[in-house]
């Protein structure tokens, strides 16, 4: 399988991260190891996270996001939260986002945004 | 292998234009087309029409068309990856148009090889007869011998299909059919007769779709589905019992279809693939019109993209209940057609893409899963019959208008029905900007969705 054509690796670089792309089935894991969190009140805080990118994104959104708490986060609880296979201290958030309706909206900054939102609430 | 020729009403309104705009003599054209490769069928594509420019072709009685006009669409057919048709008139014929001895020399002899060489798709050759019907044939490489397509279909608000009647004869209508014929007459009648239907998801609305369609007269009718009967289906899947759980519900469906059907040559195929795996959708590829009787987002998708790359209009719908504390506060059903020159599902909110790859992660169908979040939301999936049988109804209303257009209207828009206020009202709106389906159109196995296991289908196997 190859990487995704819509180079979601381009805009992490982009945006100052060093990632790891790891393969789990149908998609690839965007790895970042060190996450600072911009905002909101874990701001500051660093955790790892896991971006699950599908092999037809940006047309169908990622789902969910790896997370490794590093203590910054209570558990959260949401239907389909599992242990993630990024490892023994890494959990799957089940999450899906919202909007994917408006193709406006198919590009990975739209989705990141996301994710950052999942950060600040949990 | 059958093979066919697809083309929407736009290309088909380009072709008649030119074609047809001086009877005088013969003219022609090319067209690039991409293919859709099914489990039995073959489909040619026809995407990008190549008008001749001055000095391009000689018309006199008959047509040829110059060197450097050939080598132009050889190449630019090279370029963009596509087949390339040969498309010229009978301005005096009427209906379905043989070849003649030297067009066929020429197709076959000399232009087929060269084509296949460049192109690496073989030729295509269309004959649109004065009075607007085509007949198609095509050169399948190694033999590189005349094939002729059993059927030429024009997609858009509606579907019109002219069918080959050395391959595919006109049926007569029948005793049984003759309240049904006396609505739209005994010509579409025996079109519908011939139509291939695929029947997506063999559950509640499935069942109910597919007892409308045999009773109608459809001949041909695939139902896709790996499930079996469970005690809960018994509330809303028609004709079907308790003696059934535990039965395939493709078999069980048939059965009842093989009762209903109206057509003394009906067929029905079953499989118990996803449209999701390679298979299941090569098979979906084999019919004209497919019905999207599935409730997962990822099947929808694909449908979705199927009927826009490959030309086959999906018929789709949707129950949604919400009970808030045992009350209703919401109850709808709403039907939609899609498929080019119409608004896709995705941009219609009948599918949700921020949900497919969750779905393709296998939680759509997962107990678990579900049982979690029905602790936080509550019951999820409420359905009722009545509702069952009246979206199967609104469906194959809509089908009704695509394949006789009797409504003089095509396209009847997304229908939906509002528990509360008692109407149905229709939406009528195309694809939102940057859609990434309307750039599809006919676009064929060089867009192909993805594909891979379907983890809900291994489950329900186990």
């Amino acid at each position: 399988m190859n990487e995704i054509k819509h180079d979601f690796g381009v805009f992490l670089k982009e945006n100052g991260f060093s990632y790891e792309s790891i393969p789990d089935g149908n998609i690839f894991i965007y790895k970042i190891s060190e996450y600072k969190i911009p905002s909101g009140r874990y701001a500051g805080k660093v955790v790892g996270i896991g971006i699950p990118m599908p092999p037809d994104f940006p047309s169908v959104a990622p789902y969910g996001l790896h997370v490794k708490s590093n203590g910054v986060f209570t558990e959260p609880i949401a239907a389909g939260d599992k242990q993630s296979i990024l490892g023994a201290d890494w959990k799957f958030w089940s999450r899906s986002v919202n909007n994917w309706v408006d193709p406006q909206n198919h590009n990975c900054q739209y989705y990141f945004d996301h994710v950052n939102r999942w950060l600040e609430v949990s | 292998m059958e093979y066919n020729i697809a083309m929407t009403e736009s290309t088909n309104k380009i072709l008649n234009d030119f074609l047809l705009k001086d009877l005088k003599d013969e003219e022609i054209c090319f067209a690039i087309w991409y293919p859709t490769d099914g489990k039995t069928r073959f489909t040619v594509l026809l995407q990008e029409v190549i008008l001749p420019k001055n000095g391009d072709r000689v018309r006199h009685g008959n047509v040829s068309a110059l060197p450097q006009y050939v080598d132009r669409v050889k190449e630019y057919a090279r370029v963009k990856g596509g087949g390339v048709a040969m498309i010229h008139t009978h301005p005096s014929g009427n209906g379905f148009q043989g070849v003649s001895g030297p067009d066929l020399h020429y197709e076959q002899d000399i232009l087929s090889r060269e084509i296949f060489g460049i192109t690496g798709l073989p030729l295509v050759g269309v004959t649109l007869a004065g009075d607007g019907v085509w007949s198609a044939r095509i050169y399948p490489p190694k033999l590189f011998k005349i094939q002729w397509c059993s059927a030429v279909r024009i997609v858009g608000k509606n579907i019109t299909i002219q069918f080959n009647p050395k391959i595919m004869p006109a049926p007569k209508p029948n005793e049984k059919q003759i309240r049904t014929t006396s609505v739209w007459g005994n010509e579409k009648q025996s079109d519908i007769m011939r139509l291939k239907v695929g029947i997506i998801g063999s559950g509640s609305v499935g069942s109910a779709v597919g007892e409308i369609l045999v009773r109608m007269g459809i001949g041909d009718v695939l139902l896709m589905d790996y499930d079996i009967v469970k005690i809960h289906n018994l509330d809303r899947m028609n004709n079907v019992t308790v003696e059934d759980v535990g039965k395939r519900k493709i078999d069980v469906i048939e059965r009842n279809l093989k009762k209903s059907t109206t057509n003394d040559k009906f067929v029905c195929k079953k499989s118990t693939n996803s449209v999701v795996e390679n298979d299941g959708y090569k098979e979906a590829l084999d019919y004209d019109i497919i019905f999207s009787c599935v409730d997962r987002p990822w099947p929808r998708q694909v449908l979705n993209h199927i009927s826009y790359a490959c030309l086959i209009p999906v018929i789709d719908g949707g129950i949604t209940f919400k009970i808030e504390k045992g009350k209703l506060i919401h109850g709808m059903y709403r039907a939609q057609t899609v498929g080019p020159e119409r608004a896709c599902m995705s941009c219609l909110g009948a599918v949700d893409l921020g949900q497919v790859q969750m779905d393709r992660d296998g939680m759509f169908d997962d107990p678990e899963y579900i049982k979690n979040q029905e602790k936080v939301n509550g019951p999820s999936r409420q359905n009722i019959m009545p509702f069952v049988f009246a979206l199967a109804g609104l469906e194959t209303i809509q089908f009704s208008e695509l394949v006789t257009n009797i409504g003089r209207n095509g396209d009847l828009g997304q229908q939906s029905y509002n528990y509360y206020t008692g109407e149905i009202i229709p939406k009528h709106q195309s694809c939102l900007e940057g859609c990434d389906y309307a750039k599809k159109i006919a676009f064929g196995d060089t867009q192909k969705p993805f594909l891979d296991v379907d983890k809900s289908r291994l489950r329900e196997l186990e």
